[in-house]
């Protein structure tokens, strides 16, 4: 039996199951219309661009970055810890088949950040057709072995080809910046494992797996998620004193979880900072109208989690009853929402918003009325 | 305390629980024995409030959850087979939780906190947050926020499943000192210690009560020799059953 083409199977049919929700959500139609207004701010950006714009800075950073923050899939499964055993030492196939997987799902991500970054490139520099191959193939194979490096459990070895590309195309010679992206590979195939580290790829796996659901999880409930969790002492000794010690037992544990975990406050400030970039981009055209289309985004991602957060918890049988438990997230959500709602418009009149700043809060109430009327 | 009543109840489509009737008294501490898929998780689920009965009643301390929901609640405490925690809190704050919950006073809080940390050997993990807990930890953990509410019904789901055996002897003795104003309701597997620590037992097979009582009187029942352990009177009790059937 091919163990890989039978998981892969598995993996395509999760995708395209999750694919129908994804496409029935209201999300999609929100992140249409903010990768189109993003598209619009870009093309304006750059028709008004600088001939003097250090593109190729950017393109340097870029590939120092691209190695950084893959999440390779590895298809193992938990029960492989005991059933694959006997036969790890004869499924070369599935670790090919999982290498060439990653290396697609590089290639990708390199190719889809290139597509916004070399339109840059070629409007601030005089390039060949075969210099902007090379740069798009360096970035893949930086991409790639910075995956690769993650699933073989080498560290490090990215990290100086992708400086020396970097130089390489700092000092006008892109057409060789992909020898030196070319460089890990041989060193990748050399402590590439020859067996399957079952645990570090099971680890892997869930890591993966969890990015994924996370993704998901903003269209359609996945109760069985878990969640990074960051201390924030200061915050919390802060709330703790205003707040938490007088909130009832429902507000006190969602306060802290909106605080401590990485889809509240974190997907608050993550959705802002674009924001204010995509304000800053903009360069003052209808900026107002970014507050409600960022403020709408979060509360999509924010509203839905009371679900899953309700679906198996301590508080099912504490004394605390469900209408407790939704009084006390709308609580949260509001004064969170509200917050983005506020700290953004600000932003948009520092960015030149005028009648239009006043439309997009009006817009962004709306929107916020209307997620948490959704609340239930 | 705790008074369930002819109670009939599963889940959607398949009914679990047929007309289950017992009693669990100030003072004491009951044994729910069965074998696997007996009914014993689904009748606390029952007793917790989490599924809804078909017929039949549950009463913990004169309350009723359709009387009172939060009242009803205050009267149990739990502590689940699989402990449940939330990754976002530190054990101290499941603890200020528990106490926001149950109306504890602050000081009576700190006080049982400290105390029962330092039983379960927990004093030092008081500031962790669960993702670094041992799977024993994670019970003690468990143990720690239900024992703290001192509510007058205990509900203890094979609480002795992942614990070390000083961890085990602590936790029975805590109990023997719980039930002296409370009521404790216990599932368990572990028949040895159930028959050592347990006032009473209910016997569930297939859904139903097939007996309760005292060690001694169920002996009785089943014209069991004095020195029968609750073993062989659980296997008896069992294979009565199936040839009744």
């Amino acid at each position: 039996m091919n163990v890989f083409k039978q998981r892969f199977g598995v993996w395509v049919e999760d995708v395209v199951k999750y694919s129908r929700y994804v496409a029935n959500g209201g999300l999609l139609f929100t992140l249409y219309f903010t990768l189109i207004y993003g598209a619009f701010v870009y093309n304006q950006f750059l028709t008004d661009l600088d001939p003097d714009f250090p593109s190729e800075w950017i393109v340097a950073l870029i590939w120092l970055l691209l190695p950084l923050g893959h999440r390779p899939r590895t298809l193992i499964q938990e029960a492989d810890q005991v059933f694959l055993l006997p036969q790890l030492g004869e499924i070369r196939a599935f670790m090919t088949g999982v290498r060439l997987f990653n290396v697609v799902f590089a290639a990708v991500r390199a190719i889809l950040v290139m597509l916004v970054v070399l339109p840059l490139l070629v409007r601030t520099q005089a390039l060949t057709s075969v210099e902007v191959g090379a740069i798009l193939a360096t970035s893949v194979l930086i991409s790639a072995a910075g995956r690769l490096a993650k699933l073989e459990g080498v560290k490090y070895v990215v990290l100086a080809s992708a400086l020396a590309s970097g130089f390489l195309i700092l000092f006008g010679v892109p057409l060789l910046t992909p020898v030196p992206a070319l460089v890990p590979f041989v060193l990748l195939h050399v402590r590439r494992n020859q067996r399957i580290p079952l645990l570090d790829w099971l680890l892997l796996e869930e890591k993966s797996k969890a990015q994924f659901n996370r993704v998901v999880s903003w269209f359609v409930d996945v109760p069985a998620l878990r969640e990074d969790v960051r201390e924030r002492s200061f915050i919390v000794s802060l709330l703790e004193r205003s707040v938490l010690t007088r909130a009832d037992a429902a507000r006190y544990v969602y306060g802290l979880r909106v605080m401590r975990s990485n889809d509240s406050l974190d997907l608050v400030l993550r959705l802002s900072a674009v924001a204010l970039v995509v304000m800053w981009l903009s360069g003052g055209w209808y900026v107002g109208l970014v507050v409600p289309l960022f403020v709408g985004l979060t509360a999509l991602q924010l509203v839905p989690l009371f679900k899953r957060l309700d679906t198996v918890s301590m508080a099912s049988w504490l004394p605390i009853t469900r209408t407790e438990r939704l009084v006390a997230y709308k609580w949260w959500a509001t004064r969170l929402l509200f917050a983005q709602l506020l700290a953004l418009g600000a932003a948009s009149l520092l960015f030149g918003a005028t009648w239009d700043a006043l439309v997009g809060l009006v817009l962004a109430y709306a929107v916020v009325r209307y997620y948490l009327a959704r609340l239930k | 305390m705790l008074h369930v009543d002819h109670l009939n109840g599963g889940y959607i489509g398949k009914q679990v629980l047929h007309d289950i009737s017992f009693d669990v008294k100030k003072g004491e501490l009951v044994g729910l024995i069965g074998l696997n898929g007996a009914g014993k998780s689904t009748t606390i689920k029952h007793i917790l409030g989490l599924l809804d009965p078909i017929s039949g009643s549950v009463e913990v301390d004169s309350q009723t959850l359709s009387s009172s929901e939060k009242n009803y609640r205050k009267k149990i405490s739990y502590i689940p087979e699989t402990p449940i925690l939330y990754d976002t809190l530190t054990l101290r704050e499941h603890l200020t939780l528990i106490g926001k919950a149950y109306d504890i006073d602050a000081v009576d809080l700190t006080s049982r906190t400290e105390r029962l940390a330092r039983d379960m050997r927990m004093e030092k993990q008081l500031d962790w947050f669960p993702s670094v807990f041992s799977k024993g930890m994670r019970q003690k953990a468990m143990i720690l926020c239900a024992l703290v509410t001192k509510s007058p019904l205990l509900i203890v789901d094979e609480p002795f499943v992942g614990l070390d055996p000083l961890a085990i002897r602590q936790l029975l003795r805590l109990f023997d000192e719980y039930k002296e104003d409370c009521a404790i309701l216990m599932s368990t597997h572990i028949l040895e210690t159930a028959e050592r620590h347990c006032d009473r037992f209910v016997f569930l097979h297939q859904g139903s009560v097939i007996a309760t009582g005292t060690a001694a009187q169920l002996r009785e029942t089943y014209g069991l020799r004095p020195d029968a352990t609750l073993d062989d009177i659980y296997v008896e009790a069992i294979e009565a059953e199936e040839r009744k059937r």
